[in-house]
């Protein structure tokens, strides 16, 4: 579209909607509604300390709140940890699963209690990954 | 002419990749026994148990074993036509070092126990054959667990232990049968010069093990689960937690090694004084981590090392209990009576590496070795205590 076009355009429009400046006369609303104008006045005048009530503020409040409870959590929560970590011995579920398989992982559960040991600590994983254990016909079973 | 002869050609060459293409078994067993693992029915922890135990010959299958082993009977073939496939690649990468991943470990076992469940329902029908060659196909699965790390050996020795625990109980049943007995001798006479060798696993070990910076959690981890003396843990874990540097975990690789390469030439002594050596070598490591902080890694690993030429001793023992008594069956079939002395020329108590001692009994005979070994979960007939165990193998004969 040329200019040309756009001026066309903005003319007919004009005279469609008839729109012309808008601008908001308060003197002239304040005239014309003197009475509502007065009892605005003496409200406002009356109840001076009353804050208008909102929904967003407290809401705000209470996101804040939150955030700084959340944040204090966290940060007491990963000294913790770091301090566990020092002073706690990892319990073997807080593995990565199949770290839990590697050559080094199973030769220490070998040393900690045999086979059996190495067998349970491989099973456990299996149950991590989602290998669940059955008593009646699984997938397995309906395979065979 | 020259058209036909091409034909034919082009016919021949399609004909051969399509055998190929649909050649069954595959040439690498450890295909068949993923797919069997993937397959096998995952058993609830008591039924996992059972099935252990009936393996074992510790107990009875009942009927959620009887329905189990059913109900896997395709998982079953596939891990027995695996067993028949000469060549068995896990996939390993060993570049990872010590964390290389080694799942089938356990996924191996456990369908040992099914299989032996298995062989022991079929023994409770008479169909003796059928059941040993299940034993027969445990045997070759526990070679297959394969020889490129300790772990991987001492989960061989144990599938191999069960199995020859599960053919002694059998053994009774054919001990009349001297074409049974000689299928066997020559089956276990083959497999008991392949199944895996711990020297060997521990040279391989001492090629590709490597320790890298980032199994330092790990290490942690593992060290604390060990139950080590108070002072000992807290070295150890002080040490792993002042080191991440490349160069230590390089000098603890080298260190590592060069015990590993000193276990493997101790390997090659008679039992007694292939202990004391290692015994030796542990309370060297004692002292020279006191000096070099990255011995620390062999020094938490090492105690195992030490225990492996028992373990392997004991598992080799049996076997040659094992093809001993099955020649003595083989007199008996043969002269119609148990021999007074044992025959010359059987395999031997590697405890001692002195002939078993052979004593008739009512039910049959009994092996006894020499030598003196240590506790263990083989099921065998043990006397003794601690490290004074004296390994004992009964075998019955048919009445």
């Amino acid at each position: 579209m040329n200019e040309r076009n756009e001026k066309w355009l903005d003319e007919q429009l004009k005279k469609t909607i008839d729109s012309g400046k808008v601008e908001f006369d308060g003197e002239q609303w304040k005239q014309k509604y003197s009475a509502e104008y007065q009892e605005l006045i003496s409200r406002a005048r009356t109840r001076p300390n009353v804050r208008r009530f909102s929904w967003v503020r407290p809401l705000v409040r209470i996101a804040a709140v939150i955030a700084i409870v959340a944040f204090v959590i966290l940060l007491s929560h990963n000294r913790f940890n770091r301090r566990a970590e020092q002073m706690v011995p990892v319990l073997v579920e807080d593995r990565s699963p199949t770290k839990m398989l590697s050559m080094l992982s199973l030769s220490l559960a070998y040393r900690q209690g045999g086979l059996d040991a190495v067998d349970e600590q491989s099973n456990k994983v299996f149950k991590m990954l989602g290998q669940k254990n059955t008593n009646v016909s699984s997938i397995g079973g309906l395979l065979n | 002419m020259k058209t036909t002869l091409k034909g034919i050609l082009i016919g021949a060459v399609l004909l051969a990749s399509a055998g190929q293409a649909f050649a069954y078994p595959p040439d690498n067993a450890a295909v068949l026994y993923y797919k069997a693992f993937i397959l096998k029915e995952e058993p609830s922890d008591a039924l996992g148990k059972m099935l252990a135990a009936v393996g074992k010959g510790e107990a009875k299958p009942d009927d959620q074993v009887r329905q189990y082993v059913e109900r896997n009977r395709r998982v079953i073939k596939y891990a027995v036509t695996a067993a028949d496939i000469s060549h068995c690649d896990w996939g390993y990468d060993l570049s990872e070092g010590v964390s290389l991943r080694m799942p089938e470990l356990a996924k191996c076992r456990q369908m040992a126990y099914v299989l032996a469940a298995d062989a022991r329902m079929l023994a409770e029908k008479g169909d003796y054959k059928e059941a040993l060659k299940r034993c027969i196909a445990i045997h070759k699965m526990g070679i297959h667990a394969g020889n490129d790390t300790a772990i991987q050996v001492l989960v061989s020795n144990a599938i191999c232990a069960m199995a020859n625990k599960c053919i002694m109980d059998i053994l009774p049943h054919v001990s009349n049968s001297t074409e049974t007995l000689e299928w066997l001798g020559a089956q276990l006479t083959d497999i008991s010069s392949r199944v895996p060798s711990m020297r060997t696993a521990i040279g391989n070990e001492a090629k590709f093990v490597s320790i890298k910076p980032t199994d330092r959690k790990e290490l942690i981890e593992g060290v604390r689960d060990l139950g080590l003396p108070k002072d000992d843990l807290n070295k150890a874990e002080q040490v792993l937690r002042q080191h991440d540097d490349n160069e230590f975990y390089v000098m603890a690789t080298e260190y590592y090694q060069s015990i590993l390469s000193r276990v493997q030439i101790d390997y090659d002594l008679p039992y007694p004084q292939a202990k004391q050596a290692l015994e030796d070598l542990n309370k060297e490591i004692e002292n020279v981590v006191k000096e070099k902080p990255e011995a620390v890694i062999a020094r938490v690993v090492f105690p195992i090392i030490n225990r492996f030429v028992t373990i392997d001793t004991r598992d080799r023992t049996q076997f040659n209990a094992v093809l001993a008594g099955i020649d003595i069956y083989l007199v008996r079939v043969k002269t119609g009576k148990l021999p007074d002395e044992l025959p010359a020329g059987l395999p031997k108590d590697l405890f001692s590496g002195k002939d078993f001692l052979y004593e008739k009994t009512g039910a049959g005979f009994t092996l006894t070795g020499q030598g003196k070994g240590l506790d263990d979960d083989s099921g065998l007939v043990l006397t003794g205590q601690g490290k004074d165990i004296v390994h004992k193998y009964e075998f019955k004969v048919a009445k």
